[in-house]
């Protein structure tokens, strides 16, 4: 038998008939449901009802008592209408285990393995299983608490699992009406305007009225199911009946709540979707609920968005969950079945290549793109360029012809009027330096030679030794754009009737040295080195001897000077090719030892 | 065999995309190939414009400069045409014997060798002339250094070009004395002091070789050896 819902247009329905008690809020907000189409097969244990869904809206939904051919053959006819949607399982039947168990504290990386160890061995291998990661304790070894989940593989299962497999849609898995109702609640939590932080009841109790499962009530403790029963449908359909047969389920359900740690004072919201007949008629005060939530599936529906669900009428909850739970972009447990494997992998490598080869071709366009772009652009700066070209080379043979016209080489000229001023600048010539020198050579000195050079850098003099008490003068550096060329000129000096008085020799030595000095202000002044030698052995002698009668002694042992005889000094001078403007007289500080302030021996 | 079915559906979707991504490679390529043209030419063209900006530029700035220096032009252009800024050794074959007589000295053979190398060439170097160097010595014997030094005072005024003297040696071989001065009174001069001179030598050559051909065969002169 095959039951199929025709969409009726849905009538106003009073904002009474819904809840008995909504908390009003500015910030509530619509429920996002996913786009596209897919289809959704709510299985129980007394049919199963497939519903097409398009984003938010039922298109079609079907009804079938059991999975037999006939009925199979309906379903498929119906998903003919859409081969690319692909199909998820609902399941809301009675052979599913709930065990709820703690594991010990390691670290939330190694917990899964854990987990699907357990599973494997405390449930059968043909089981369809997954679990529930509660949470840890806050207190003592913070065990891990997680509840396993198994749906036995039934015959009738098989059967619908084979009809999933034989169809072109892509099986999107299994999920179970018990565990998903956690994100439902969570969604109506946010469509009602409750806030994550807000205050809320530590216990909920959601009971669904469905066809094809019967009473599912569901009990969440902290937002997270820890509790779930199904009762078999009643077959009179007094609603009063109905009613009562519903509240004692869910006061049993509360006996159960009760081992759990059950206490009515730390809150309880029931949430219960059953006919507008059953929902007047259950009377929740009894549970000691705190807030009662109570919904047509038609009110639910409109709460949620979901157009062509349900009808005002409607009695059960089933496709509005069906709808509900294929719509939701999350899903709690999604619970893969190992026959799928193969064809979901296929699946996957489809979405990454269709994945890959979308951003490849974006990427492609997009350079492509980019690339035409600067074309375009290049080519109207190339015309703009060219049109630049043109006119400046215009303008050069304007110029040209200009400069033609007076008769003149102008790179000529040029290059000859900067390498003339260059050539001015080539000075080099000793005249300054002659001219210097002249009055420091007068008789009784003779100069015997001169060597001068020029140097590019400073010349190294052996010894870099000024006179004895001669103060040495470093040469200035020379001025940026200044002549930084250097020379170095070595003279030979005769002194007359000097020949071994080594005293006299560096006295009048050490006032040629000043003389010069003077005249020649930066520039350093040095004396032979053989004579420095001379001084300092005769300083040193002067020292140990001692006073005036050391110095009768070396004026007795000197050789009386013949009026002739001439000793030969050398003199270097270091200093800038480019004469420094004179210096002020030296000072006292700068006058040698053994000469007096006027510089004279 | 749904999974059959999406195995062929993956190779298919392979093969088409495989296919899509080729051709729009192959125009993505395209596009950069004439994209990188493009951007060549406009990097050429902007050089080019540039270029020609750069050369009528300057040559409007020298033109401005030769017709502010147009009196040194003319200077700079009679000695050039006189060869008065080139290396022109035949003039100095005369000088120096204008020199001997003069400074009553003798000189040994002025000797100089090309050293235009060493020069820099940012600074001594233009498109159609250049600054050439020889360096140069000669050796002297004379009877005062003062006329040593008048000549080279004179050398630096007739030496075309310019030049710079980078050493000079002087030694007085003998003392003067009676029999000396008699010497020189008979013969007119005496090898009293001897030495040699060192120069830098700078003169504008033309970069032209045909010009500097005829440069060079205009300088050409006979010279005397002493």
């Amino acid at each position: 038998m095959v039951l199929k819902f025709t969409l009726k247009k849905p009538q106003n329905q009073s904002a009474q008939q819904t809840a008995r008690s909504e908390p009003s809020s500015s910030s509530a907000r619509t429920f996002q449901g996913r786009r596209g189409a897919r289809f959704v097969l709510f299985l129980g244990d007394e049919g199963a009802i497939l519903i097409h869904l398009r984003g938010k809206s039922v298109i079609s939904r079907h009804f079938v008592p059991d999975a037999s051919e006939q009925n199979l053959e309906e379903f498929r006819q119906a998903m003919q209408s859409d081969s690319k949607a692909p199909l998820m399982m609902v399941i809301d039947s009675m052979d599913q285990s709930y065990v709820q168990q703690t594991l010990p504290p390691v670290s939330s990386l190694g917990v899964g393995k854990l987990i699907k160890r357990r599973l494997d061995r405390d449930f059968g291998g043909n089981d369809i299983k997954g679990a529930l990661v509660l949470g840890r304790e806050k207190t003592g070894r913070k065990d891990w608490n997680f509840m396993m989940i198994a749906q036995e593989r039934s015959p009738q299962l098989n059967l619908w699992l084979d009809f999933a497999e034989s169809l072109p849609n892509r099986f999107e898995g299994i999920r179970l009406v018990s565990v998903e109702v956690e994100q439902i609640l969570r969604e109506l939590d946010k469509i009602r305007g409750i806030k994550k932080k807000d205050p809320k009841p530590e216990w909920k109790f959601f009971v669904s009225h469905n066809k094809v499962g019967g009473f599912r009530q569901v009990i969440l403790r902290h937002g997270r199911m820890v509790l779930t029963r199904l009762a078999q449908p009643l077959a009179d359909a007094n609603p009063e009946v109905v009613a009562g047969s519903i509240e004692q389920e869910m006061l049993s359900t509360i006996e159960y709540m009760k081992r759990l740690s059950f206490n009515a004072q730390s809150g309880l919201e029931v949430v219960l979707i059953a006919s507008q007949a059953i929902k007047q008629a259950v009377d929740c005060r009894k549970l000691g609920a705190s807030t009662v939530q109570s919904y047509t599936p038609y009110e639910l529906s409109q709460k949620f968005g979901i157009e062509g669900a349900t009808q005002p009428t409607d009695q059960f909850g089933d496709v509005l969950l069906a709808a509900l739970i294929g719509s939701n972009r999350k899903h709690i447990l999604p619970l893969d079945v190992p026959q799928f494997k193969k064809v979901n992998q296929y699946y996957q490598l489809l979405t990454i290549q269709r994945l890959v080869a979308s951003l490849m071709v974006v990427g492609m366009l997009g350079l492509s793109m980019m690339s035409a772009i600067d074309i375009v652009s290049m080519d109207g700066d190339i015309e703009k360029l060219t049109g630049d070209k043109a006119a400046n080379q215009r303008t050069l043979t304007a110029l040209r012809e200009e400069i033609k016209r007076t008769n003149l080489d102008v790179e000529k000229a040029t290059d000859l009027i900067d390498l003339y001023k260059q050539l001015g600048t080539e000075a080099g010539d000793p005249f300054e330096f002659i001219e210097k020198l002249k009055p420091l050579i007068t008789p009784p000195l003779a100069l015997k030679s001169i060597d001068w050079q020029i140097s590019q850098t400073r010349p190294a003099v052996g010894g870099e030794t000024s006179a004895p008490g001669a103060a040495a003068v470093a040469p200035p550096m020379a001025a940026p754009g200044q002549d930084s060329r250097w020379i170095l000129v070595n003279l030979t000096i005769e002194l007359p009737g000097l020949v071994s008085d080594t005293q006299k020799r560096i006295v009048v030595i050490n006032k040629i040295i000043n003389d010069f000095g003077a005249q020649l202000p930066g520039y350093q002044i040095i004396a032979d080195k053989e004579l420095i030698e001379q001084a300092k052995a005769f300083e040193q002698n002067r020292r140990l001897e001692g006073g005036r009668a050391s110095r009768n002694e070396s004026e007795s042992q000197a050789p009386t000077a013949s009026a002739d005889a001439r000793v030969e000094e050398r003199i270097t001078i270091v200093g800038p090719l480019v004469m420094p403007a004179a210096r002020p007289p030296a000072t006292a500080a700068q006058t040698p030892p053994g000469a007096n302030a006027a510089g004279t021996p | 065999m749904k999974h059959q079915l999406l195995k062929k559906r993956l190779i298919l979707e392979s093969a088409v995309a495989a296919g899509v991504l080729t051709v729009l490679g192959g125009l993505t390529y395209t596009l950069q190939s004439i994209q990188e043209e493009k951007s060549s030419a406009k990097a050429a063209l902007e050089g080019e414009v540039i270029m020609v900006s750069n050369e009528t530029n300057g040559l409007r700035e020298k033109y401005i400069r030769l017709q502010n220096n147009q009196e040194l032009y003319q200077t700079v252009l009679n000695l050039y045409n006189a060869d008065m800024l080139s290396h022109n050794t035949g003039i100095l074959s005369v000088k120096f014997r204008e020199y001997e007589d003069r400074f009553n000295l003798h000189y040994r053979a002025f000797t100089s060798q090309r050293a235009t190398e060493t020069l820099d060439p940012a600074k001594y170097q233009r498109k159609t002339n250049i600054i050439a160097l020889r360096e140069g010595a000669f050796e002297f014997k004379a009877i005062s250094d003062i006329d040593i030094v008048n000549m080279m005072k004179e050398m630096k005024k007739d030496f075309p070009g310019a030049i710079s003297f980078t050493a000079l040696r002087m030694t007085r071989e003998n003392n003067v004395n009676d029999e000396i001065l008699r010497t020189i009174t008979k013969e007119g001069s005496y090898d009293l002091i001897s030495g040699d001179i060192r120069i830098r030598w700078y003169a504008i050559e033309p970069t032209d070789p045909e010009e500097l051909k005829r440069q060079s065969e205009s300088n050409k002169r006979p010279r005397r050896r002493r």
